[in-house]
């Protein structure tokens, strides 16, 4: 978004949108904006978004409210003012501590800045703090991914995502890696590095909850990004939003004048939407699953899909505990940190 | 009925993509049967894979009328000929029909080994030979060479050697005109007994097989009840005719006719190519010459992918066998693979085919286990054994002496390529070569080697090392004492018995290393690490690993990725159901038939 106009517009699109979803869902216990660089939109629009959302829906009473923010566009005023329209997370781009990567991945901010945004989220009041990290990008190296690891922990961050890194043609990386000039970090590699997160965070008291993302506790997960990787219900507004139903998927349009033009004329913005047979849901369940540190609850497994998972895949199965990708422990089928790395592969059982 | 005397009976004959079937088409086009407009190209090759491959497997026949310059009206039955060495018995039996051929020669290639062994073939047979040198449309195109080769090298006179580009239609009408001139009427008496010569039989859906034949004397027609003199059945015709763009009944065949005829016979396997028809009452004495049994030179086993799969091979194999004679099956099991077929085949081009068609024509995914021929083994009972199958490799202690069959080979090329030529004999154990210079720059090297060393990617190799100007013929000689081994190949301990091969003890490490490194190329990468061995007996003598796959998480897996995700894995699925599981192992299909070729090197 480029001027107040089109901000309005956007506004007042998502509102008109939400109208069209009003009813279809049951209570929200989780509320996440994000998904581009949600902390540009001034508080008075985030506040006409958010007033008559809390109008249409029902939330419940503890839900957890998570806001994206850039360690640029973090002043303590704007903090502030997101704690009072309710956020009580806040999920950090952070990515790196070294300006050069930094450039390197098209960030707009510096290290010196994600240090200041933090101290001032806790000033604001946060006290569920979320980092995003990146790891595997070329020039790094076990030690010195260490030491980023080593000094975000000292800022006490209740929650940490830990991505690999993903190469976007957009960036300064991106336009390297394809004009050969530098390589991608190889795939063993990629492998200890997943390890090496694995371990240092496991030693600072961190649980590997999901493939990229650590928390301090049970309670301090992403329950909004639980709803994922459990096959729950969910609602996606805005451009390039997508949401699911249970049975029906669909994405909005990518761009937001087509995302503006068909609320205009009264139309879900959606670009596709696909509705999913059984085969598709259970794929689905199975490689989300086998993402999570719980894993596959065999009983509810077999009742949703009408299948035998032990009996079908059995000795899959058990070829996989033996060789320590998988555990089988309190009904379900458990992934460890090995079986973590190969998750597509566990879910084509 | 037409008079004998107008009556042409040819063949075209030439090596691999000389312009046979585009100069059948251009003389189809000719005689005015169809109308150009419904014209599709190569009307003779039926078939989706002959298109494709510019090749003719099957031999078919054409009845085209022809008005001559002089304005006698004639007809000229073209009997088509399978391109290919692996059919070289069924192009004999064409050839029988007819009474000239046309010898085609590419103008920019020149004569080649199968124009050859064509050639001897037709003069065999006393046929009438009309040379004609096709594609002088081409820039490359060089005439004169080829006149010189006619000369020098087939003994022909190169003044009757007729110029055309059946491409652009150039020179048909000459041609048409030397059939009528310069090949002979048919001859034979209609009073005789009944003579006729089957050279194809294709199967029909509605009227069972339909045989192809040639009458040599007396004549045939609907009611009559006839013989096949080898085979010893005896049917009832329902229908006799011709054939022009489709079969056209008519009341009679007589001495020097092509035609059809369809007697109840339920498949091709009961039909023998070069069998003779005759009557049952007042039969012929003696049958026509030259039959032989076809029999398979090559094997290999057939599995299913899916073993859901092995009832709808069973059935696509029954149909297949309808309409070609020439391939024998029986059932077959492998520990590694588990149901299939043990199949024979005439070379490894008609095992292509037949791959390919059942996998086309059926939708099947399937397995070939690595080709074989058919080894002698004298056990110490003084029986000998032949094992065309590694699974029944016998006991070896009890093994006294072990043979192979030996072909003798014939190649042509430029003299250039001589010193690679020679390594690739000497490597393929080729022995008493000999060396002639059939024209300056030429070279024709025959050989003797074993049948097994050009079952396995000898043609290929004789292609890249010519730069695709060597050609190749073969015809089984003997049996010879050669040091045999049987070679097993391991994954991961399992041992998978469709690899399994007899091979000579001196190349029996090299061809390990290699199939163990092909395995290494074509099996994606898995969860575990895979040993690959190549053992014989206990003993393991090449060995490979393929080294896990460690990470296959994506970074993100959030609400929008979700669909994308499932789709690539939905794909990954898929391309796993194509893969046989061996133990825990996934094996793609690419990699057994990688195990065939051999690297570019």
């Amino acid at each position: 978004m480029t001027g107040t106009k089109d901000q309005d517009s956007f506004v007042r699109s998502l509102i008109m949108e939400a109208q069209l979803y009003c009813g279809e869902f049951s209570d929200f216990d989780t509320f996440y904006v994000g998904g581009g660089t949600p902390s540009v939109l001034a508080i008075d629009d985030m506040k006409r978004i958010i007033k008559p959302l809390e109008g249409l829906f029902s939330f419940a009473a503890q839900r957890e409210s998570t806001i994206e923010v850039n360690p640029g566009d973090a002043s303590l005023a704007h903090l502030r003012a997101l704690r009072e329209l309710g956020f009580n997370r806040i999920s950090l781009g952070v990515q790196s501590w070294d300006d050069g990567l930094l450039a390197l991945l098209g960030r707009r901010h510096t290290a010196e800045e994600a240090e200041m945004a933090l101290v001032r989220c806790r000033r604001a009041g946060f006290d569920n703090i979320s980092i995003d990290l990146i790891y595997a990008i070329p020039g790094q190296n076990r030690r010195t991914w260490e030491n980023t690891l080593r000094k975000t922990i000292s800022f006490d961050p209740e929650h940490l995502s830990c991505y690999e890194l993903t190469i976007d043609r957009e960036t300064p990386l991106g336009a390297l890696v394809e004009s050969g000039s530098i390589s991608r970090v190889d795939e063993a590699e990629r492998a200890e590095f997943f390890l090496a997160t694995a371990e240092f965070l496991a030693v600072a008291g961190f649980e590997q909850y999901e493939a990229s993302n650590f928390a301090r506790s049970v309670s301090l997960r992403c329950r909004h990004n639980m709803k994922y990787w459990n096959h729950a219900a969910y609602l996606g507004l805005g451009p390039a939003a997508h949401s699911f139903n249970g049975k029906k998927r669909w994405a909005n349009h990518r761009s937001l004048a087509l995302y503006i033009t068909a609320l205009e004329e009264q139309c879900r913005p959606v670009a596709d939407e696909e509705t999913l047979g059984n085969d598709e849901l259970m794929l689905e369940a199975l490689f989300l699953g086998m993402r999570t540190i719980d894993g596959i609850k065999i009983d509810q497994f077999n009742h949703r899909f009408h299948r035998d998972l032990l009996g079908e895949s059995g000795d899959r199965i058990g070829c996989l505990q033996k060789e320590g990708f998988l555990i089988l422990e309190e009904g379900s089928l458990k992934p460890t940190t090995k079986g973590l790395l190969m998750a597509d592969s566990l879910a084509l059982l | 009925m037409h008079m004998i005397k107008y009556i042409r009976n040819f063949s075209i004959i030439a090596h691999i993509d000389h312009g046979k079937s585009t100069l059948a088409d251009r003389l189809i086009e000719r005689s005015g049967i169809i109308n150009k407009r419904f014209f599709r190209n190569q009307i003779l090759d039926t078939m989706d894979i002959e298109r494709e491959r510019g090749i003719t497997i099957k031999s078919q026949a054409i009845t085209l009328p022809f008005i001559s310059t002089s304005g006698e009206r004639y007809l000229l039955n073209l009997i088509d000929t399978p391109g290919h060495v692996d059919f070289s018995y069924e192009v004999s039996r064409s050839m029988a029909s007819c009474e000239g051929v046309l010898l085609l020669i590419d103008a920019a290639q020149g004569v080649q080994a199968q124009t050859v062994a064509n050639l001897y073939m037709a003069m065999d047979h006393n046929l009438s030979i009309i040379p004609v040198i096709n594609k002088i449309d081409l820039p490359t195109a060089n005439v004169e060479m080829v006149l010189d080769q006619i000369d020098a090298e087939l003994g022909l006179d190169p003044y009757s050697a007729l110029t055309c580009s059946a491409k652009e239609g150039i020179g048909i009408e000459d041609i048409l005109e030397a059939i009528v001139h310069r090949i002979p009427p048919p001859t034979g008496d209609p009073q005789s007994s009944l003579r006729s010569l089957i050279f194809d039989a294709q199967y029909d859906a509605f009227r069972g097989t339909v045989i192809h034949t040639r009458i040599f004397d007396g004549t045939v027609k609907q009611g009559d009840i006839i013989r096949f003199m080898h085979a010893g059945r005896v049917h009832k015709v329902e229908e006799v005719g011709s054939f022009l763009l489709e079969r056209e009944p008519r009341e009679l065949l007589t001495a020097g006719d092509v035609g059809y005829v369809i007697a109840g016979v339920k498949t091709v396997s009961d039909v023998r190519i070069g069998d003779t028809i005759t009557k049952d009452r007042q039969p012929s004495e003696t049958p026509l010459p030259g039959f032989r049994e076809v029999k398979p030179v090559v094997f290999a086993s057939i599995y299913p992918i899916a073993s859901d799969d092995y009832e709808d091979l069973s059935v696509a194999l029954e149909k297949y066998k309808l309409n070609d004679s020439a391939f024998v099956y029986q059932k077959d099991s492998s520990i590694a693979l588990g149901q299939g077929f043990r199949c024979g085949f005439l070379g490894l081009l008609h095992l292509d085919i037949v791959q390919e068609r059942v996998e086309r024509e059926y939708d099947l995914s399937i397995i070939l286990s690595v080709p074989s021929v058919r080894y002698r083994f004298t056990v110490t009972s003084g029986e000998a054994l032949f094992v065309d199958n590694p699974a029944h490799y016998p006991e070896i202690t009890a093994i006294t002496r072990s043979e192979e069959p030996y072909i003798r080979a014939a190649m042509m090329f430029p003299d250039r390529y001589m010193g690679a030529m020679l390594k690739l004999i000497i490597e393929k154990r080729g022995v008493n070569s000999h060396v002639a210079y059939p024209s300056p720059g030429r070279i024709e090297l025959t050989v003797e080697m074993p049948l097994a060393s050009v079952v396995y990617d000898f043609y290929d190799r004789l292609k890249t090392i010519t730069q695709g100007y060597g050609s190749f013929d073969y015809n089984l000689i003997d049996y010879r004492e050669s040091d045999l081994v049987l070679l097993d190949i391991l994954v991961n301990g399992e041992k998978v018995d469709a690899l399994s091969q007899i091979v000579h003890r001196g190349i029996a490490r090299e061809r390990a290393l290699h199939t163990c490194e092909k395995l290494k190329e074509e099996i994606p990468r898995q969860m575990f690490k895979i040993a690959i061995q190549g053992a014989i007996g206990g003993q393991i003598i090449a060995r490979t690993t393929i080294s896990p796959f460690r990470k296959d998480v994506t970074a993100k897996c959030y609400g929008g990725d979700i669909t994308r995700k499932r789709k690539l894995l939905e794909k990954q699925k898929k391309g796993k159901k194509r893969m046989k599981m061996v133990g825990s192992v996934a094996i793609p299909q690419s990699a057994f038939l990688s195990v065939l070729k051999t690297d570019e090197s």
